[in-house]
């Protein structure tokens, strides 16, 4: 265990320069980084010191190595319209963002398992019918769709959630709905494929014949084999959401990172946005470290091969 | 394996793999139908504004007319017009960004799957380091470096599809490899190239349209996401997503501009995911997991 753990973190940290490599080939794509980072109405004297700041007078793969040598000191410039350390700004943004995420992430996977797992035992019934339904219709929904609709009608018509804003329990309701939504209609399709199929094996036929009751056959032994796909289907959820959350926190106006990124875009503040690519993908990558990680601890067979 | 086994059978139960996928096409027809031959279509001229008839309510209220079957928008423009234009940009997006994606993915998969060694290493790092950026933000930060646009949607949406091509097209090409006809194909002096071409890509072209019917719903969403927030396709050019993002201002007065321009959206991805389903049942059932 403690190898292919070793090994993960290995190439996690690989994975992290690697992001970081496309980051800087990103940047050089539009030509002229110092025109992404020059404020506004800067004269030529300022672009001329810019430029010997950030060695662009020098070769690629020596600008490279200063980029390098910048990232690992935290050191991604100033934004240029808050005209603080990019990487502070995102550190300040970052819990909004979790507090977000987290709460959406654990509604999916609640949610997901529920109706998958009652889609897959009540076959052919009402309520497979509407977890079917709600699978299907929920990958298809645009996020930001969803959320605008769910203001109208909660906010605006019914007026029971606040519209925006990051607050209390009523504000996050809506946003972490939003967000959720399209990995728990992953879940639950995944989770009652996995289960319908588990459910017709020899074990759990041994499991009833045991005499068991039918909820520990379900939840303690059918669900756990099931879990093994999902798991790994929820690593992938992970990066869906932290993607979402750009959306999610744009129309709910939640002050989190992804807003911030959105604000360094528009504004064209590249040192910010770059921060924030960096510090999400690093996060991406450390959760599913801990995913590829807890894959091992579920299933014997992926630690021993 | 035996996971993937389980899952296999698991999803057949799930999808009605047997019958014609009539809702899927019936979806996804309007799309291509509006797409390309939507002028004929066009009840009113898109462009055309009467700030006199602004914000009138669909045909089927009370205070509508029927003459503008779902409503105008805030300048006067027939919004149904205006859907049938929207789904022109909409389309181009999507089949061109699928379209280069699954050329780029499905060409280095195979590469890396049939040379393995350095190849495959040096493909697959990159592979893995591209799938560690959430998808979203690689197209955000895209559209910051290279602007807003149709070129730079395209591109992004193609740098974000092609790492899952070469992933499951490598994985084909590794099992595709170990069969007799490659074996004999190299035995009688064929060349690479042409082992790739004519052996190896007649295989795996089957699970490259899975994916990519499967992929147009996807980059739909994408692409209106992008365009919803200002950093896609730029007015006049008309798009789903900029409805949406124009009818979030006369959200409480005008509620029909953002439903149906969403609904729109919703009804293309259902279709293409339940086309897309339909065909990776019929074509590859070994693709269940995706």
């Amino acid at each position: 265990m403690r190898r292919y753990a070793l090994k993960r973190i290995f190439l996690g940290i690989i994975t992290i320069i690697g992001v970081s490599i496309i980051l800087f080939v990103i940047s050089r794509l539009s030509g002229d980084v110092t025109y992404l980072l020059l404020p506004e109405g800067a004269t030529k004297e300022d672009e001329v010191a810019l430029r010997a700041e950030l060695g662009l007078d020098k070769p690629i793969p020596v600008q490279f190595l200063i980029f390098v040598r910048n990232v690992t000191r935290g050191k991604f410039g100033d934004s240029i319209r808050y005209r603080r350390p990019a990487l502070e700004l995102v550190f300040e943004r970052l819990p909004a963002t979790f507090e977000l995420g987290a709460t959406a992430f654990l509604l999916a996977i609640c949610f997901g398992l529920s109706i998958g797992v009652i889609s897959a035992t009540q076959r052919n019934s009402f309520g497979d019918m509407w977890g079917k339904l709600f699978a299907l219709i929920g990958q298809s929904m645009p996020g930001f769709w969803l959320g605008i609709m769910s203001i109208l009608i909660f906010a605006v018509k019914l007026n029971w959630l606040p519209t925006s804003g990051r607050g209390g329990i009523p504000n996050i309701i809506l946003p972490a709905t939003t967000l959720a939504w399209y990995s728990t209609a992953s879940i639950v399709r995944l989770t009652r494929s996995a289960m319908l199929e588990i459910l017709d094996s020899e074990y759990i036929k041994t499991a009833r014949l045991k005499g068991n009751r039918e909820q520990i056959v379900i939840w303690k032994h059918a669900l756990r084999n099931a879990l093994i796909p999902v798991v790994s289907l929820a690593g992938i959820q992970l990066g869906i959401l932290l993607g979402g959350v750009v959306i999610t926190e744009s129309v709910f106006g939640w002050p989190g990172l992804g807003s911030l990124i959105l604000d360094g875009v528009y504004s064209r503040d590249y040192s910010l946005v770059q921060a924030g690519v960096l510090v999400t993908s690093t996060i991406y990558i450390t959760l599913n470290l801990i995913v590829d990680l807890l894959y091992g601890v579920i299933d014997p067979r992926i630690r021993y091969s | 394996m035996a996971m993937r086994g389980l899952i296999n059978r698991g999803s057949k139960k799930f999808s009605r793999s047997s019958r014609f996928p009539i809702a899927g096409i019936c979806l996804l027809l309007p799309l291509f139908i509006c797409g390309i031959f939507g002028p004929f279509f066009y009840p009113y001229d898109p462009t055309t504004m009467d700030l006199s008839r602004a914000l009138q309510p669909p045909g089927c209220m009370a205070a509508g007319d029927w003459s503008y079957f779902l409503g105008t928008d805030h300048l006067g423009r027939d919004l149904l017009t205006r859907l049938i234009e929207g789904a022109r940009g909409s389309l181009i997006v999507a089949i061109f960004g699928v379209g280069l994606a699954g050329l780029v993915g499905v060409s280095l998969g195979m590469l890396a799957g049939y040379f393995g060694g350095i190849v495959d290493n040096i493909i697959m790092r990159i592979v893995d380091t591209m799938m560690s950026i959430p998808a979203f933000l690689l197209a955000i930060l895209l559209a910051a470096s290279l602007g807003s646009g149709m070129t730079t949607i395209i591109f992004s949406i193609s740098i974000i599809f092609w790492t899952g091509y070469a992933r499951v097209i490598r994985g084909e090409t590794l099992s595709i490899k170990q069969r007799e006809f490659v074996a004999l194909a190299q035995v009688t002096g064929c060349g690479r190239i042409r082992i790739l071409m004519k052996h190896i890509f007649p295989n795996v072209v089957n699970t490259a349209v899975v994916l990519a019917t499967l992929q147009l719903g996807s980059a739909i969403m994408i692409e209106a996401a992008l365009t919803f927030l200002g950093l896609g396709l730029q007015p006049p050019a008309s798009a789903w997503g900029l409805i949406i993002s124009e009818g979030r201002m006369y959200l409480s007065t005008a509620w029909w501009i953002p439903t149906f321009s969403g609904l729109a959206i919703m009804m293309t991805v259902l279709g293409s995911n339940l086309t897309g389903d339909w065909l990776r049942d019929a074509l590859d059932p070994k693709l269940r997991q995706i």
